[in-house]
């Protein structure tokens, strides 16, 4: 399968790279297809915890993108409490097979770190980030240490 | 000076031939502002795939460095490998553009267009470049008169 031989590839770049951001990468070896890692943000309020998100690559991968789901809940205007997320870069319509699974990461990773409220998948989170930040970053904050994950301590 | 057909990007008629309507009702609700989006906005789906035309005239190519890999499946090419090379130059295997092309219709790598077989596809990109070129006219002539 074209899938496996290109994803093997990339979970070896990506292990070598050593992203801070994205640590702990747990493959089954029977299928390569479902990624486990872990989400590790630089800005408050998330920069108190870790969370694990899980990635799926379809058998068509690289000709259709990749899903991403968050395992940890997390208090975000663009993660819902399923754990979807809205990433553009991995939509359908955008979805490009030249797009690596490193830069998809980087794009999940700089929208845990900046929200965007203009396309929110919890409404009322954004509103609440736009017009209270202060009460917006407490919450996300209190949330953040009920509920997710250590951060690695290397 | 082009002609008026030409300059508004239409074509006559041909014997026998009826006007789309549905066009024509678009074109009628967006002069008289009952329709925002002016065709400037995106398509909405995954663009068509690539004509048959333009597919089968892909170049094929002799790879002649072992320097870069196909960005679909990231397989590095050795010298002397056959691939293809898109418009804009970018080479993939064969058999892994073909498969991209027969989903829609842009360069992997850059997007980079090729033409479809979907008349829809094709009227909407025609109207969307025409809108384009309106609003930089309007500009155009608007700081000729303000600048």
């Amino acid at each position: 399968m074209a899938a496996t031989r290109r994803l093997q590839k990339e979970l070896n770049d990506i292990r070598q790279s050593g992203l801070k951001s994205f640590r702990d990468i747990q493959v089954d070896e029977s299928n390569i297809l479902t990624w486990q890692g872990l989400i590790v943000p630089d800005n408050p309020p998330y920069n108190k915890g870790a969370f694990r998100i899980e990635i799926n690559f379809p058998a068509e991968y690289p000709f259709k993108p990749p899903k991403i789901s968050f395992k940890t809940k997390i208090y975000h205007p663009n993660i819902d409490e399923k754990g979807q997320v809205c990433l553009p870069i991995i939509s359908a319509e955008n979805w490009k097979p030249a797009t690596k699974t490193d830069q998809v990461i980087q794009a999940l990773v700089a929208l845990v770190n900046d929200p965007e409220p203009e396309h929110p998948l919890r409404a009322e989170l954004a509103e609440e980030f736009l017009k209270d930040r202060k009460k917006f970053t407490k919450n996300a904050e209190e949330f953040t240490k009920k509920h997710s994950e250590k951060r690695p301590t290397d | 000076m082009a002609g008026y057909f030409e300059e508004m990007g239409w074509a006559e008629l041909e014997d026998g031939q009826q006007p789309n309507h549905l066009l024509d009702m678009a074109r009628f609700l967006i002069d008289f502002g009952l329709y925002e989006d002016n065709f400037t906005g995106e398509w909405p789906r995954l663009p068509p795939p690539a004509s048959k035309e333009a597919v089968q005239s892909l170049a094929d190519v002799t790879v002649e460095t072992d320097d870069k890999s196909c960005p679909i499946c990231l397989k590095k090419f050795n010298i002397g490998d056959k691939a293809k090379e898109m418009p804009c130059h970018h080479q993939f295997h064969a058999k892994c553009i073909l498969t991209w092309l027969d989903k829609t219709n842009s360069c992997p790598f850059c997007r980079h267009e090729l033409p479809t077989d979907n008349e829809g596809y094709e009227a909407f990109k025609k109207e969307k470049k025409r809108a384009e070129q309106r609003k930089e006219d309007i500009e155009t002539l608007h700081n000729s008169m303000f600048s």
